[in-house]
């Protein structure tokens, strides 16, 4: 009996034991995760900073040092390059280890690994992409180069010596929360953040539903609907600027493309949001004679940050600027002598090739006459606590097969490889190690001769006094509408024909306007000798952007950051008045409030306006109904950009669109303008009714910065109080906007400001996670502390760590 | 006054070990204890592992939580939908508890395993 009783009360004990060390649904370990010596707890930090002063590592070859100043920004201080790549990565993981893992292995669609099954069809698509064979090769020529495999060897010694002085009580918080450990970092992720990067920034197409919205409208609408340059466009490389280019030869448009009409149920969607503004002015625009230069990068708003920002001093190199964590890299930021920030600069990138399989095992497909052999990749997709997925994905020489019967679209059926720009091997790092040693403006164009992807504007200003914007990248050389629809994989006059040379890539260096500015627009006018289509362009901000710059004089970093935190929408000041004067002709019984606070408004969306919400109801209303077309439960199809709709309402106001389909009455733009008007007035009365307040403008678009999963609700921020809009240079959207901003002064003594959409930690348990909302919310930058020395502001200094080695 | 040292002395040494040793550590103090130091009764010894533990891990997750105001505790809580940090003290000091409650039991229960049968005389 006695025994007995043991037995049951010792049985028990164990399964207690056990279940408090298992994750079960999506609950965290009990004991292991509440335990307070181990668990959680121990992410809570008093400090800014909790590490050991000093630092033993092997590998070091002379004394390092880092110092943090307040904004827990750290300088690191080494006597050769090897010792600041390698304290870099160490540092970088430090912070923002378990991002650096989740954001590769999102990457790499290793994400069920971790997660568990709900994110089987993620990982599934990333593999289809091919992003780990393309990571692969690449990494392959990295390794082939001296200079990038130095560092990328040196920052991943210094991940992984972080990565190994882990116990289980130092895990950052998320391993807890999902019960894993951290695992050895290679220099193959570092190849993958690169092609994850790439994805973000390229990934830009709407191939499939251009050509739903072809076959649906013909040819003739088509152009009408999504023209490729519009009167008024403002390029990033000013109208009439002369090219000195002699092109080569631009390949034929093949005989037949129209074979394809397939309308598929698919949507890439690519988030609007994601964009950026860049600019520099010459030191005759400005107040002290020095050109100054800005940058601020669009991207999904995110806790922890995808910036981190840094300091890297060695013998030949003194940057900073913004690095993201898993690359070696300062990405925007200067020098002592240079600075550099980016635009993304979109072009059609990813083209989808239609694949004639010889039958269902697909080891053949059809090219030109011929049988080709297809290459399958077993991909082996670990799931936690379920079987291992394997998928196949079947590649051509056009690229993987993403889209076929075993993976998305639907019933239509049509296998579809994709032809990606980053598929290639590149040279990328190369050009960011140069830029962090570059001395003027052609070390600048030296050191993006290697950059090939993702393609970007890239905004540069030097202490000598230069200015330029270079679009930068490699950029397939396409016929005329070449990958706008889907293309026939079954000829080769269809395939991409390689790429512009680099030499006639658009750019422009000290133009007597004295400033250059980029805002993901049109790169050129219609005069560069190149196809350059993409249907994500830009027409607002960069109207914005060079309206101000234009007329500037005296220009202070201030003014800058003014500009960068301007939240006038000028396609708003385009129709509003145009929609206010017809709507006058039908003098509508209600919504005088509504018209009044509209007639009064100034065109921006500050956060506490309620114009900007009255608008914004109104334009999607007004152009709900004027594209009513498009609401088409077959296919997806893309939507004209509301530039094309401005530009149609004022010069063909009787186009058979204003009318809405499926009624008798014919319709015109003044019936739609009123009938908008009177759903706006309803729509905003019930709006109010339902929330209890007002509807201002940060109500109405109420952002939130997720933590990068965004389930997490209670570890991101939200109720922020932010003005500006995705076409304001201030671009906050819901979940997307600047995530940082920095401007740049290139004076004798190279001075900079930044602001930042989160913090410098990536623990939600240190202050610094989300340290700079407040003030990013605010436009309040904070003064880089520009180092040139270990010793310089001691009053700034909040924590020094010394690395040394073990035998010296 | 027994009970109380029994407990003193399972916070103790379970704080200790618990330096080192993960979580299950505690449950092993408790129980190890319990085989070592006779308890009278099996609800005797279910509560001085309860609160030896218990206690042990509120007051170190409440000094934590103090120390550092709450900058992770909140989130941690809102993520359980519960309305304050304090709860989150709670459960972790229950959780504990649960763990050193039925480890002492099973600790206790073992140790009567071996002891001789009571004649009168002894004590």
């Amino acid at each position: 009996m006695k025994f007995f009783n043991f037995l049951i009360t010792f049985s028990v004990a164990c399964l207690i034991l056990y279940y408090f060390g298992k994750k079960t649904g999506p609950l965290p370990p009990p004991g292991k995760f509440l335990d307070p010596f181990h668990g959680f707890w121990q992410n809570a930090e008093k400090d800014p900073i909790n590490a050991p002063e000093t630092l033993v590592m092997q590998d070091i070859l002379e004394d390092v040092e880092i110092v943090y100043d307040n904004n827990l920004i750290p300088h690191i201080f080494a006597r050769n390059e090897k010792d600041l790549y390698m304290t870099m990565g160490y540092v970088t993981a430090f912070h923002r280890l378990w991002q650096m893992e989740f954001q590769t292995a999102y990457a790499g669609g290793r994400l069920s690994e971790f997660l568990g099954e709900a994110t089987l069809d993620i990982d599934r698509l990333k593999r289809r992409q091919g992003l780990n064979k393309s990571a692969r090769k690449c990494l392959k020529g990295f390794k082939e180069n001296p200079e990038i495999n130095a560092v990328l060897e040196a920052y991943t010694k210094g991940v992984n010596y972080y990565i190994h002085s882990l116990e289980y009580r130092d895990y950052p918080f998320e391993y807890k929360l999902f019960d894993y450990s951290p695992e050895t970092w290679t220099e193959f992720k570092i190849a993958l953040l690169l092609k994850y990067m790439s994805a973000v920034l390229t990934f830009s197409e709407t191939d499939i539903e251009n050509t739903n919205a072809l076959a649906k409208f013909g040819k003739k609408d088509f152009d009408l609907l999504f023209p490729e340059f519009l009167p008024g466009t403002e390029p990033v490389i000013p109208l009439n600027t002369p090219w000195d280019i002699i092109p080569v030869q631009i390949p034929a448009v093949p005989a037949t493309t129209d074979s394809i009409t397939a309308l598929a149920l698919h949507k890439t969607d690519f988030p609007d949001g994601v964009g950026s503004n860049n600019w520099a002015v010459s030191g005759k625009k400005t107040k002290n004679g020095y050109p100054i230069l800005a940058n601020d990068m669009h991207l999904a708003l995110n806790l922890p940050s995808i910036w981190f920002q840094i300091q890297l001093n060695a013998p030949g190199i003194n940057t900073m600027g913004y690095s993201l964590p898993g690359a070696p890299a300062i990405i925007a930021g200067f020098n002592d002598s240079v600075a550099w920030g980016n635009t993304n600069a979109y072009r059609d990138l990813v083209d989808w090739y239609t694949i004639q399989f010889r039958d269902a095992d697909k080891n053949e497909y059809l090219y030109d006459g011929k049988w080709l052999r297809t290459e399958k990749v077993l991909e082996e997709i670990r799931v936690r606590d379920q079987e291992t997925y394997y998928d196949t994905v079947t590649y051509t020489h056009l690229g993987p097969v993403v889209y076929e019967d075993i993976f998305g679209l639907d019933s239509s059926r049509i296998d579809l490889a994709m032809k990606w720009l980053g598929h290639d091997t590149s040279l990328e790092p190369l050009t960011y190690l140069k830029m962090h040693k570059a001395k003027n403006y052609n070390d600048f164009e030296e050191a993006y001769i290697y950059f090939s992807s993702p393609p970007q504007n890239v905004v540069f200003a030097s202490t000598q006094g230069d200015i330029a914007m270079h679009i930068n990248g490699n950029f397939p050389l396409k016929y005329p509408s070449q990958g706008k629809f889907l293309l026939d994989g079954t000829k080769s006059a269809t395939d991409w024909h390689g790429y512009i040379p680099k030499a006639h890539n658009p750019k422009l260096h000290n133009p007597e306007q004295e400033y250059v500015s980029s805002a993901n627009q049109h790169p050129v006018g219609p005069d560069y000798p190149y196809y350059t289509y993409c249907s994500y362009f830009e027409y607002a901000r960069n109207r914005r952007i060079n309206e101000m710059l234009v007329y500037m004089k005296a220009i202070t970093p201030q003014d800058m950051i003014n500009m960068q935190m301007d939240n006038l929408n000028v396609q708003a000041r385009d129709i509003l008045p145009l929609m206010l004067d017809s709507l006058k002709t039908r003098n509508p019984v209600e919504g005088q409030n509504i018209i009044d606070i509209l007639s009064a408004w100034d065109f921006r969306y500050e956060a506490d306006y309620k114009a900007p919400s009255y608008f914004e109801v109104w334009w999607n209303n007004l152009t709900g109904m004027i594209w009513d077309e498009f609401d088409d439960p077959r296919a997806d199809l893309p939507y004209p950009v509301d530039y094309n709709t401005i530009y149609l309402m004022k010069t063909q106001p009787g186009n058979v669109y204003f009318d809405i389909s499926g009624t008798e009455k014919k319709e015109t733009l003044t019936d739609l303008i009123y009938a908008s008007f009177l759903s706006t007035v309803d729509n905003i009365s019930s709006w109010e009714a339902e929330n209890g307040e007002e509807i201002i403008w940060k109500k109405y678009r109420p952002t939130e910065i997720h933590h990068i999963i965004p389930q997490l609700r209670t570890f991101g921020r939200k109720n922020l109080s932010i003005g500006g809009y995705n076409r304001t240079i201030n671009a906050v959207t819901k979940t997307h906007g600047p995530s940082q901003r920095l401007v740049v002064e290139l004076g004798p003594e190279v001075k900079a400001w930044s602001n930042m959409a989160g913090g410098q930690s990536g623990n939600p348990g240190n202050r610094h996670y989300d340290f700079f909302v407040d003030s990013w919310t605010k436009g309040i930058y904070h003064e880089l502390l520009f180092m040139k020395e270990k010793t310089d502001n001691r009053n700034k200094i909040i924590f020094h760590q010394k690395i040394v080695n073990p035998d010296k | 006054m027994k009970t109380i040292i029994r407990i003193l002395l399972i916070g103790a040494i379970s704080w200790f070990v618990q330096q080192y040793f993960l979580y299950w550590s505690a449950a092993a103090t408790a129980f190890l204890l319990l085989v070592i130091i006779p308890s009278k009764s099996s609800l005797n010894a279910f509560i001085c592992g309860f609160l030896g533990i218990g206690l042990l891990w509120t007051i170190v997750a409440w000094r934590i939580d103090h120390q550092t105001g709450s900058v992770l505790t909140e989130r941690v809580a809102g993520m359980f939908h519960l309305t304050r940090p304090v709860y989150l003290v709670l459960i972790t000091g229950l959780t504990g508890g649960i763990l050193g409650g039925f480890a002492a039991l099973a600790g206790h229960k073992f140790r009567v395993l071996f002891k001789k049968k009571s004649t009168g005389y002894y004590r």
